[in-house]
């Protein structure tokens, strides 16, 4: 069984520019995992995330997806089909009128019959919970629900991959878990999941995490691995959770509490054990 | 604030004429249109008029909505009229002053004229009144594919034109939006001469059009992302199909075809 | 100059079926150098409220009062507009000009300033939101997400408003983008100016503001200190407002009998108090 992506050595260098978006980047992302690529603006995030849907071709090095490895046109829409990629602006991502057109613009690129099309696409609005606005114009939903549609749109095709590309950003609160944790049920349902983002309060939530600076992979590791080197993440002009800054600033004034702590939760529990 | 707007005049309801394949309707228009210029006498228009009564009728519309597609060209029918009336001559005088005579045949050909125009125009209004623009687009994609043979963008014309409907609302509520940012930095937009005004649009304009290409720049990206590569090897999910209802439409619309052409060959109520 | 609004309230779409109650009577004043944050859900009324506060609005009843004059009476309408200075959310997309310095100048222009005096007020404004002389000629469109939005920011500041309104200031910045950001509406604000903020970051007001009105279905649902209003846990929480993450872990470790004061929003004053408790053990 083959990786749902694998990059070795990918680089991405756009006309013009002097050096490499990405840069030399390895990354493995086993099947049915939830991977954060966190960033800043800028740091190469995005970019890898369109390497691995094949809307950019790499200029040096390797990237597979889905065992398909991308060089051409050709690959590059075979890969497509299985790795899904839902993007930052909501309103710039729906092609029809209706929601329900939307959601089967792709089936249809993909020339799929047209009966499958309405099962799936009646499948599809269920999982996001959008099936009561089947029939809505787009610029009437609010931008989580618009987010939701472009989601059903990718599920429809059946991807075992769905890239986010920075799909919260601009989302209110509610918004954002919501899109969230649609994601976190996608991936209990094993569609593999890549999230780049630069909130460092979703990274923290994923399996694991790469963090990307200046077009290279700079840390990597579980959450808990990434963030108890706090100082590291903030070099790279990335937060902290707010609970592993607490715990740091407890243990400066000589409270003994676990550095590795993300979570209120676990911040919780360790301050009643201390107390 | 722009949840309201509705494009076009679509009239959304569910009705038999509604639910007629946009091909059909498309084509009968056109149809239709032939009728009326084929037709050569007010008898010929009754049949198509009646016919047009019962298009409304099943429609669920009101007789209003069609007759305000009249409004904008009100003025086209009565410059018809007039000139028809004093240009043509013929037949016995019914009033003369000075230069101007009119005559009966003038004021017939006058009268038939303008119902000519109220009639094609009557008969567009219940087009796009019963059919979405998205089904427009679907219905005239269809009836141009086989003209794709000979490179005609059938296929082409048809996304750019729903894209268009897709994005107006969002760019007029992006219009309102930079209108707001730009007069709360002191511009304005109403007062002064056509020049100045024009002028002042620029701090509307340019960050419209800015905007306008991103969001087409990522919506193309989007769209490939969704495997699109164009119109061939597409499938659509709602193809259009030629049901019984189609049929009985092209039925009833030949009987009022074949009723203006025996009453034209027969000359009843004929000019 | 302070603003007070009297039972403002403003109806979308009046006798149309698609009218809805955007502002319920909403009463309150904002006083001089006061550094307010107005939270609350999408669609509780926040922008339509700030947009009120420059006129862009006009309220369906009601009246805002700045500087005790009723800005929509006024003859000097324009002038207070500029007094009151509004950023937008996403103010980068009104950025048009060719270049950052002209684009700036926009404000102070229409202001009815010369040329020269427009381009220092630019120049001045510039250097608030740290972009300095070498990015004068630059294209506006060619700078970084987070520089072209100081830009926009600089744009308003240009104008030397008394009062700055800021629409989500920090939306879609990555974290430096979002710190820069918010440094420079601290800065302005320490140097006098009244800074009216609206957010969904809790975590952000909780930093930055003095005062925070909760706005819910265009009605002031709160309206208090920040520790006052983050103090109401319960009331909050019913709202679907997230609290900051310190007031968050105050009030459970508060229900587990840590008796931690209910004045604590910020991660600082937290681990304060916390070292406090835990030392005396």
């Amino acid at each position: 069984m083959h990786e749902a992506i694998s990059a070795r050595n990918l680089s991405y260098h756009y006309e013009g520019a002097d050096k490499n978006a990405v840069d030399s980047v390895n990354i493995e992302i086993a099947r049915g995992e939830f991977v954060a690529i966190l960033g800043r603006n800028g740091s190469g995030k995005s970019t890898l995330g369109k390497l691995f849907n094949g809307l950019y071709l790499a200029s040096q090095g390797e990237v597979f997806v889905s065992g398909t490895q991308i060089t051409d046109e050709n690959s590059a829409y075979e890969a497509r089909k299985h790795c899904g990629m839902v993007f930052q602006d909501p309103d710039n991502q729906m092609v029809a009128t209706i929601v329900e057109e939307d959601v089967a613009f792709g089936c249809e690129n993909l020339g799929v019959a047209p009966d499958e099309i309405k099962r799936r696409v009646q499948k599809a609005l269920e999982t996001v919970g959008m099936s009561e606005y089947a029939l809505s114009a787009p610029h009437m939903l609010s931008g989580g629900q618009k987010q939701r549609a472009a989601i059903a749109g990718v599920l429809a095709m059946q991807p075992d991959i769905i890239v986010f590309d920075e799909s919260t950003s601009m989302l209110d609160p509610s918004g954002r878990r919501d899109i969230f944790s649609l994601a976190q049920r996608l991936n209990e349902r094993g569609v593999t999941i890549v999230w780049i983002t630069h909130f460092m309060e979703e990274a923290a939530l994923c399996q694991r995490l790469y963090v990307m600076d200046g077009g290279r992979v700079a840390l990597q590791g579980t959450p808990r691995e990434v963030f108890s080197d706090a100082e590291a993440v903030q070099k790279l002009g990335l937060d902290v959770p707010d609970m592993t800054a607490l715990a740091r600033q407890l243990k400066q004034n000589g409270i003994d509490v676990r550095s590795d702590i993300i979570t209120i939760d676990e911040m919780e529990v360790e301050l009643c054990r201390l107390a | 604030m722009l949840n309201n707007i509705t494009l076009g005049q679509y009239f959304p309801v569910d009705s038999p004429v509604h639910r007629l394949d946009p091909r059909t309707k498309i084509l009968l228009t056109v149809a239709l249109m032939v009728a009326i210029f084929v037709c050569k006498g007010f008898a010929g228009f009754g049949a198509i008029f009646l016919f047009i009564l019962l298009c409304v009728r099943l429609a669920k519309l009101k007789l209003r909505f069609v007759l305000r597609g009249i409004k904008p060209i009100a003025v086209i029918v009565l410059l018809t009229f007039v000139l028809n009336l004093f240009l043509q001559s013929g037949g016995r005088v019914l009033w003369h002053w000075w230069i101007i005579t009119i005559t009966v045949d003038g004021l017939r050909t006058a009268v038939f004229m303008a119902i000519r125009l109220l009639m094609l125009v009557m008969g567009t209004q219940l087009l796009t009144l019963t059919t979405s623009p998205i089904a427009l687009t679907d219905g005239l994609e269809s009836l141009f594919k086989p003209l794709s043979k000979i490179g005609f963008p059938a296929h082409e014309l048809a996304m750019m034109m729903s894209i268009a409907l897709r994005f107006i609302p969002t760019l007029i509520d992006e219009t309102n939006k930079i209108t707001q940012a730009q007069k709360a930095r002191g511009a304005d937009f109403e007062s002064g001469n056509l020049i100045r005004r024009a002028k002042a649009m620029l701090p509307l304009l340019v960050p419209l059009f800015v905007s306008a290409f991103r969001r087409a720049d990522e919506l193309a990206m989007a769209m490939e992302a969704r495997c699109y590569r164009g119109g061939s090897g597409r499938t659509k999910m709602k193809p259009l199909k030629y049901k019984k209802r189609d049929l009985c439409a092209v039925g009833a619309y030949l009987a009022v075809l074949g009723a203006v052409l025996v009453l034209n060959i027969f000359k009843i109520g004929v000019l | 100059m302070p603003i007070s609004v009297k039972d403002l309230t403003y109806t979308y779409n009046p006798g149309t079926p698609f009218e809805t109650r955007a502002l319920d009577g909403i009463s309150l004043t904002i006083n001089d150098g006061e550094f307010v944050g107005i939270i609350g859900h999408t669609g509780s009324g926040k922008s339509t409220f700030i947009q009120h506060l420059n006129a862009l609005i006009k309220p369906t009843s009601g009246q805002v009062l700045v500087d005790g004059e009723d800005i929509n009476e006024s003859k000097e309408k324009a002038a207070l507009r500029m007094r009151v200075g509004l950023v937008f959310q996403y103010p980068e997309y009104q950025l048009f000009e060719e270049t950052v310095l002209k684009d700036v100048s926009f404000g102070p222009k229409n202001m009815g300033l010369s040329e020269e005096e427009a381009t220092q007020s630019a120049k001045w404004a510039l250097e608030k939101v740290g972009l300095g002389e070498r990015y004068y000629g630059r294209s506006p469109f060619e700078l970084s997400g987070g520089q072209k939005r100081r830009c926009a920011v600089a744009g308003v500041l240009a104008m030397h408003p008394e009062v700055l309104i800021l629409d989500e200031p920090a939306a879609g910045l990555d974290p430096v983008g979002r710190r820069e950001i918010l440094d420079i509406i601290r800065a302005i604000h320490s140097e006098g100016t009244t800074v009216i903020m609206v957010s969904h970051s809790m975590d952000d007001v909780a930093r930055l503001c003095e005062r925070v009105i909760v706005l819910e279905k265009g009605k002031v649902a709160l309206d208090g200190s920040c520790a006052e209003v983050f103090g109401q846990v319960e009331k909050l929480s019913a709202m679907g407002l997230t609290l900051p993450q310190a007031a968050l872990l105050r009030d459970r470790l508060n229900k587990r009998g840590f008796d931690l004061p209910e004045s604590i929003y910020t991660i600082e004053a937290l681990s304060q108090a916390l070292t406090e408790k835990l030392k005396t053990r």
